[in-house]
């Protein structure tokens, strides 16, 4: 998959998950937290605990340490790299 | 057992009673380091001697804000130790949170890891102090000095916990070493916590939530705190895994989640007493759906910065009690209240109070200073604010905040922002916003205000108009003597209006 498709699903997700219509609008590099959309730790939470089932992936620990400096295109990156064969493991 | 019987009468010299029994056990652990009870011995005494070294000592106050560390437990101790009182501030403050507790507790210093340095520098200056690190894993430690120039409130304070709830602006309340001492003692014993339980806390230390029922019985008991700086569903999972956690304190959303993980390759839980809920509304539906797809009955807990803890469910009866946030704790007294303060009858709706030793003795900056009452030997009563009923039993169902918002045409209203634009009046001392009824019988904002000149209520208002939205500003303002009389006219109001 593209990563400019992974980003657009993931950007689905962030609405459904915890953001509505607003997600739609969110940009690929903007940080989930307090500096760019505005999401609390426990959304950060959802929203990884979500987007984990919808790509069946495991993210790694540090990204949900720091999920709050994460953006989609972050999230994208990941999910490529830990689905890519020989890539490194999550 | 009671909080009067002998034994040590502050903090350190129970917590050196209790690390003599099991010096080699964990004492506070976070994923990647951990401290043992002689360790943390060690640790406050070095620290001690550190923070002496920077001028601080018996009398002193120092903010706190290190975030879910092990070495929380160790600075906490060496300044108590020293008779420093601290305010436990969280260290996701900014600004304006930072601003706010200094201007209410201004201390000689903020403790904090030096990634904090910066912030707190921009937010309210100082000089910088460096104290150092326990060890590897261990954050970097900083002392900000500051000069506090006006006059403190009284030395005895051994704690201060800096609450916002949904006002947006810090207020202090201070706990003395008897009643953090008394505390410790509530908590244990309503729990049942015995030294080697983990109480695994993905919620602040700062908070009252994680520092009452996480530290304490540290303290006391000789528990281990299980400190997570943020709720990582699998690392937090792989805590409670542990055969010796007794409790989780969780909040609704942390349940929320662990109901969307799902179970499949969760760990068996049997063995944890407790999941408790608390810091906000947890809703009869989610235990319901959390207790059908886990085996679990989440346990409601009920208290807050001021009462501390004041309540809680236990298992075997909160899948019996929808939407109760539980009976009091041991040695606690709840009650509903009327407009008087009489005690109400079993199922009639009043505002809830709790009185303990563990209750604090008011806010620092002495606002509201009558919703502490002191009832003598160290028993504070706390009028919550807080709409309930007790039925026959003593389950506590809670209804609503009684200043909680305004309904003004669908549009709501936050009292506390009405009083912050009052406050800012010249010549107004006091402020308080409240729902009352128009002719109509619509919802509208009434204030009372306390003045300490010739200020007038149409000057007030006019002032209201150029700094509120229009459906923010109060219908009706009332100079008063004493907003005590406001208050009780606001809850004749409320009922008689209803």
């Amino acid at each position: 998959m593209e990563t400019a498709q992974v980003v657009d699903r993931l950007r689905t997700v962030l609405s459904a998950s915890v953001l509505g219509d607003r997600g739609g609008e969110v940009a690929g590099d903007v940080p989930f937290g307090h500096e760019g959309v505005g999401l609390d730790s426990l959304a950060l939470v959802h929203l990884l605990t979500r987007i984990e089932k919808e790509f069946d992936v495991e993210l790694p620990y540090d990204m949900w340490a720091d999920a709050s400096r994460l953006s989609l295109d972050d999230c994208a990156a990941a999910i490529t790299r830990v689905r890519t064969p020989g890539g490194p493991p999550g | 057992m009671t909080a009067t019987d002998a034994g040590p009468a502050d903090v350190w010299t129970m917590f050196l009673a209790t690390a003599q029994r099991s010096p080699a056990a964990v004492a506070i652990e976070s994923p990647g380091a951990s401290l043992t009870f002689e360790e943390v011995v060690a640790a406050s005494r070095r620290l001690a001697a550190a923070f002496g070294d920077a001028g601080l000592g018996s009398g002193s106050v120092v903010h706190l804000a290190l975030g879910n560390t092990p070495t929380f437990l160790p600075a906490f101790l060496a300044l108590r130790s020293m008779g420093v009182t601290v305010g436990l501030v969280s260290s996701r403050s900014r600004d304006s949170e930072l601003q706010a507790v200094s201007e209410q507790m201004p201390p000689d210093a903020f403790l904090v890891a030096s990634d904090l340095v910066p912030v707190v520098l921009h937010a309210v200056g100082g000089t910088e102090v460096a104290v150092g690190s326990l060890g590897a894993g261990h954050p970097d430690l900083t002392l900000v000095r500051q000069q506090p120039s006006e006059p403190r409130p009284a030395g005895d304070l051994a704690i201060v916990k800096f609450t916002s709830g949904s006002t947006g602006r810090p207020k202090g309340v201070g706990m003395t070493e008897r009643s953090l001492v008394a505390e410790a003692h509530n908590c244990v014993a309503t729990f049942g916590l015995r030294a080697g339980d983990r109480v695994v806390a993905p919620v602040p230390l700062s908070h009252a939530y994680g520092f009452h029922l996480a530290i304490l019985p540290v303290l006391l008991a000789g528990t281990c705190a299980v400190a997570h700086a943020s709720f990582i569903p699998k690392l937090v999972l792989g805590a409670l895994a542990h055969p010796a956690t007794a409790m989780f304190l969780g909040v609704p959303s942390m349940y929320r989640v662990l109901l969307e993980t799902g179970r499949a390759d969760a760990p068996d839980l049997s063995h944890v007493r407790y999941m408790a809920s608390a810091a906000a509304p947890l809703p009869p539906s989610l235990v319901a759906r959390f207790h059908e797809a886990w085996g679990i009955a989440v346990c409601n807990v009920y208290g807050s910065s001021e009462t501390g803890f004041a309540a809680a469910n236990v298992p075997s009866e909160a899948l019996d009690h929808p939407g109760s946030v539980g009976r009091q704790a041991i040695a606690v007294q709840v009650r509903a209240i009327d407009e008087d303060g009489n005690t109400l009858p079993p199922g009639e709706e009043g505002e809830i109070a709790a009185s303990g030793r563990g209750v604090g003795s008011g806010y620092v900056s002495g606002e509201r200073a009558e919703a502490f009452i002191d009832l003598g030997d160290g028993v504070t009563e706390y009028r919550t604010g807080d709409i309930g009923v007790i039925d026959a039993d003593g389950y506590i169902f809670l209804l609503g905040r009684r200043d909680h918002v305004i309904n003004v045409g669908g549009l709501k209203v936050y009292p506390a922002e009405v009083v912050r634009a009052l406050e800012q009046v010249p010549g107004v001392t006091g402020a308080r916003a409240f729902a009352a009824k128009d002719p109509q019988g619509e919802e509208v904002v009434h204030a009372a205000v306390t003045v300490s000149g010739p200020t007038s209520e149409s000057e007030i208002l006019a002032f209201c108009r150029s700094n509120l939205a229009e459906h923010k500003v109060p219908r009706q303002v009332q100079v008063v003597d004493s907003l005590e009389s406001a208050e009780e006219t606001k809850m004749s109001k409320l009922s008689g209006g209803a």
